[in-house]
């Protein structure tokens, strides 16, 4: 563990939380440092996407601390998370459907005070997804999922973001698509940018990744480098299908 | 012919007022996920505003609709701040019970002060004709002013940042969040617009109609039936509702008679509801 404290740029320590009186994770800890894609896996229930909302301060933590950017976060109001460099793409319907694409841009740059910065947005989101562009006018509800996914996706990297947290960016997508998904998460590794994924497709979730942690009903069970968790006999019995 | 048309024309600018009424009401429930009872009581007392301001202070019912706007939406954001926020995270059945508790308090503090007595703002009195139809020279104002409201609201809603903001909050709560937006916020904002709409609205019924303590149970029944038309928080479809609302009320006052207009707003609900209950029109 001890070499993993420097560079973090996410800290999340003894994590508990959950939904109302029902507590999901029991004591969760995990970081994700810079330049690297962190992949959660386990089975279902294991509370993945549980830790991002609590990260994002979209459920309370009843203990434990979330450490953004060496500054403690723990249930501050998730606005405030966001505006320090939080990008989140939460998972499923994670659109305005009576929205356009311009709009969905628009809303997620909310954080940004300057003209400038947000043209400098547009233009690096539009580098990553260039077919958004002539696609501006069109409203989310008029594309496929895929589609939906990409714009989701551009919208949370509008914020000029330290972290992207990612939940599920596969679920219900054609393979196709899945390809372009994980494809578009490596170019935004390359551009530097930390990524905490959640994905029920573990054995491609940690082949992208830098590192993975195993959970299991809310707790820890395994972590490690992405190769080494997949080449561990244990965890291919147990989380990969053999 | 002549005839129908003249009454189509006033079912539209009773529409239109009505519209503003039901706009506010769908705004809050859509954004804010609270069906507010009370806001046929904030019609009541944007009509008792512009009666108390012109008979006392002698302020031109026109401009009383102006100033209703920003005074009607520091009440919403104030009552939001300290009384319905508390609900959002609540079973839906909270609001409405404390929401109809409201209701009642208010109508009964307007009777306490203000007495039953019915009010009036003659102001515009009067007709002026217009290519062989006659109308009223205060339905012709109010429908202008109704017209003038509605667009700005559209406009904001539409263009400006924290319109957008609003419908995204609508649309989807916890994306809005992610994106950084308060949402509490714009819940407020958004509570005050609705309660802003409602006083207004009502400053503007004051030009036509008697004003009395009770008055706001017919104008939420009203809203209640355009909402349920349009479809839930479909802004566009409150606008059609209360067009729709308003056409049918003339229509059936003309040709059958004033009572029967009177069963226009349960009718449509229990029609719509059986038949159609998304509402007429596509989100």
């Amino acid at each position: 563990m001890m070499e993993r404290d420097e560079k973090k740029i996410l800290a999340v320590e003894g994590l508990v939380s959950g939904y109302g009186k029902m507590e999901v994770l029991h004591g969760i800890s995990l970081s994700v440092r810079r330049g690297e894609i962190v992949a959660l896996i386990g089975p279902n229930g294991a509370g993945k996407s549980t830790v991002l909302k609590a990260v994002a301060g979209l459920l309370r933590a009843s203990s434990g601390r979330v450490v953004f950017l060496d500054e403690e976060v723990t249930n501050h109001p998730t606005y405030e998370i966001v505006e320090k460099g939080l990008a989140y793409n939460p998972q499923g319907r994670v659109v305005f459907p009576d929205m356009t694409v311009q709009e969905h841009l628009d809303m997620g740059a909310w954080t940004l005070r300057h003209r400038l910065e947000k043209e400098k947005a547009l233009e690096r989101v539009y580098l990553l997804f260039p077919w958004l562009m002539e696609r501006r006018k069109r409203k989310a509800n008029q594309m496929s999922g895929g589609e939906q996914q990409m714009l989701s996706l551009a919208r949370a990297l509008m914020t000029h973001p330290r972290l992207l947290l990612l939940d599920e960016p596969s679920l219900g997508l054609s393979p196709k698509w899945v390809k372009t998904v994980f494809e578009k998460i490596i170019e935004i590794k390359k551009s530097g940018l930390p990524c905490l994924i959640v994905e029920q497709k573990a054995a491609m979730a940690l082949e992208y990744s830098d590192y993975g942690y195993v959970l299991e009903t809310g707790k820890n069970r395994y972590e490690g480098k992405g190769d080494d968790l997949l080449n561990n006999p244990d965890v291919r019995r147990l989380y990969l299908g053999g | 012919m002549l005839n129908f048309l003249e009454i189509l024309i006033r079912g539209l600018m009773l529409g239109s007022v009505y519209a503003l009424v039901g706009m506010g009401l769908t705004l809050v429930w859509g954004v804010v996920g609270i069906v507010n009872i009370a806001h046929g009581e904030f019609v009541m007392l944007g009509a008792y505003f512009a009666f108390w301001a012109f008979s006392l202070l002698h302020l031109n019912p026109l401009l009383s609709v102006l100033l209703s706007i920003p005074v009607f939406f520091s009440l919403g954001v104030g009552i939001h701040k300290k009384i319905t926020e508390r609900l959002v995270k609540e079973h839906e059945l909270s609001a409405l019970i404390l929401t109809f508790g409201m209701s009642i308090l208010i109508w009964n503090l307007a009777q306490f002060f203000w007495t039953n007595t019915y009010r009036s703002v003659s102001y515009l009195t009067g007709n002026f004709p217009l290519m062989g139809l006659v109308f009223a020279k205060s339905k012709t104002v109010s429908f202008g002013l109704a017209v003038g409201i509605t667009a700005g609201l559209f406009l904001f809603l539409k263009y400006s940042k924290w319109g957008k903001a609003i419908r995204a909050t609508s649309q989807n709560p916890e994306v809005a969040l992610v994106c950084g937006i308060n949402t509490m916020k714009m819940r407020m904002f958004t509570y005050g617009m609705g309660i802003a709409l409602a006083g207004a609205a009502g400053t503007i019924i004051s030009l036509q109609w008697v004003i009395f303590p009770q008055m706001g149970a017919s104008y939420i029944s009203k809203a209640f039936a355009i909402v349920v038309l349009g479809g839930l928080g479909n802004i566009h479809g409150a606008l059609a509702g209360g067009l729709i609302i308003g056409i049918l009320e003339a229509m059936v006052t003309q040709y059958l008679s004033a009572k029967m207009a009177q069963i226009i707003p349960s009718a449509t609900i229990l029609l719509i509801l059986l038949l159609k209950p998304t509402g007429l029109f596509k989100k």
